[in-house]
């Protein structure tokens, strides 16, 4: 019964913070099941997907509600991440993942500082321009970023509850996000790590995406690639469904109400949230770069 | 007050029907896994596993069968295309690659 209960507690905290930051939870199930619950490691990766499944679907609901998944730019960037994750895992037998796991760590960290000079100093800066311009001008309705841009340039567009007004923005740098996502996915197969923060980097640091929207889309596309690898676990009878169903119950729990924060939720917290998940992710690829396991 | 009904089904957002599908692959999961609580089943808990592979895989044929409609062929192919790769990656894992 306490196995159970760790095992819901364990789903409730990876949907919950997933649905948030857009990552699936794989980082945080595998390790709760293989070294605390000594759970086989195969099982382990096996209910990570499927929880990772459920993540998507229960946070993608809301997310699709409210508009704030792009689905056009999730679906095209799913096919270049899941060619290159395809391209590394048959790369993995000539590549030493050593020198990869220090390198990804550093990219990790330097994702992490560039994340929060996009989304926290970059916006306070461009609230004291605006504020400026303002008093320069001395008009008196407040100054809103979207006016500024042009009918054409508004491709995208999505209600920010947490601002309580419409956010639109222009898609930039297509064939870098796409190029990126292949390199990305090439990572992802030969080091077997989730795709989730990926996506959400690409999107968000260099595609132009808001964050919001970049989690959100992040959230619906995991649950596709997902569900290619669950396929392969279920019929190879590495799936539990006794665990599996108790870590996918908290998950769903987890999900729905994180996706319902992350809707309220302002980006500033978000991107807080995020920065540490990139900061610990980062630590633990470079120690393991030096043979070092936490977990 | 008819045509009225039809424009607004026309104007429906793909998004509309993808949150109706992950809503029912929801529901039929939940439902799954307490019914197999009950009656102490892994069958219905497998099944309550397939209904959550099944329900982004269904989103994507949606996608094509509302792309289609739309005769929006650019978007019909990306669909096509993420249903291909994600088929290939499936079968690659399934078989190895030898």
């Amino acid at each position: 019964m306490i196995i159970i209960l760790y095992l819901v507690l364990t789903g409730l905290a990876a949907g919950f913070l997933g649905s948030i930051v857009g990552i699936g939870g794989g980082i945080m199930i595998v390790p709760v099941l293989s070294l605390l619950l000594k759970i086989p490691i195969q099982n382990a990766i096996g209910t990570s997907l499927i929880a990772v499944m459920a993540t998507s679907i229960s946070a993608s609901r809301l997310f699709f509600k409210k508009d704030l998944a792009n689905l056009k730019i999730g679906l095209t960037l799913v096919i270049f991440t899941t060619a290159g994750a395809i391209t590394g895992s048959i790369l993995v037998a000539f590549v030493r993942t050593n020198i990869l796991f220090g390198l990804f760590g550093l990219l990790t960290m330097v994702s992490a500082y560039f994340s929060y000079r996009k989304n926290i100093r970059q916006q306070k800066d461009a609230a004291e321009i605006v504020l400026k311009d303002c008093e320069k001008f001395q008009t008196d309705t407040p100054p809103s970023l979207n006016n500024v841009l042009t009918t054409e340039e508004k491709t995208s567009i999505y209600y920010d509850t947490a601002l309580k007004k419409p956010v639109s923005y222009q898609i930039k740098n297509y064939p870098v996000g796409f190029t990126t996502s292949f390199f990305a996915g090439i990572m992802s197969g030969l080091l077997g790590i989730g795709g989730g923060f990926i996506n959400v980097s690409t999107m968000n640091l260099l595609m132009n995406v808001p964050l919001k929207a970049a989690t959100a889309t992040s959230t619906f596309m995991i649950g596709i690639t997902a569900a290619a690898s669950s396929i392969i676990y279920l019929t190879k009878g590495l799936v539990i469904p006794d665990i599996t169903v108790a870590v996918v119950a908290g998950v769903l729990l987890g999900g729905t109400a994180g996706s319902f924060l992350a809707c309220y939720l302002k980006n500033r917290y978000i991107v807080i949230i995020l920065i540490v998940i990139f900061i610990v992710f980062g630590i633990n690829m470079i120690l393991k770069a030096f043979g070092v396991n936490l977990f | 007050m008819k045509t009225k009904k039809i424009k607004k089904l026309k104007e429906k957002k793909l998004s509309t029907y993808l949150s109706l599908d992950y809503t029912i692959g929801l529901v039929l999961t939940i439902i799954s896994i307490i019914i197999g609580y009950i009656t102490r089943s892994d069958f219905f808990y497998k099944f309550g596993i397939i209904f959550l592979i099944a329900t982004p895989v269904a989103g994507i044929f949606i996608s094509i069968i509302y792309n289609s409609g739309r005769k929006n062929l650019k978007n019909v192919f990306i669909s096509i295309a993420v249903f291909l790769i994600l088929t290939t990656s499936a079968l690659i894992g399934l078989f190895g690659f030898k």
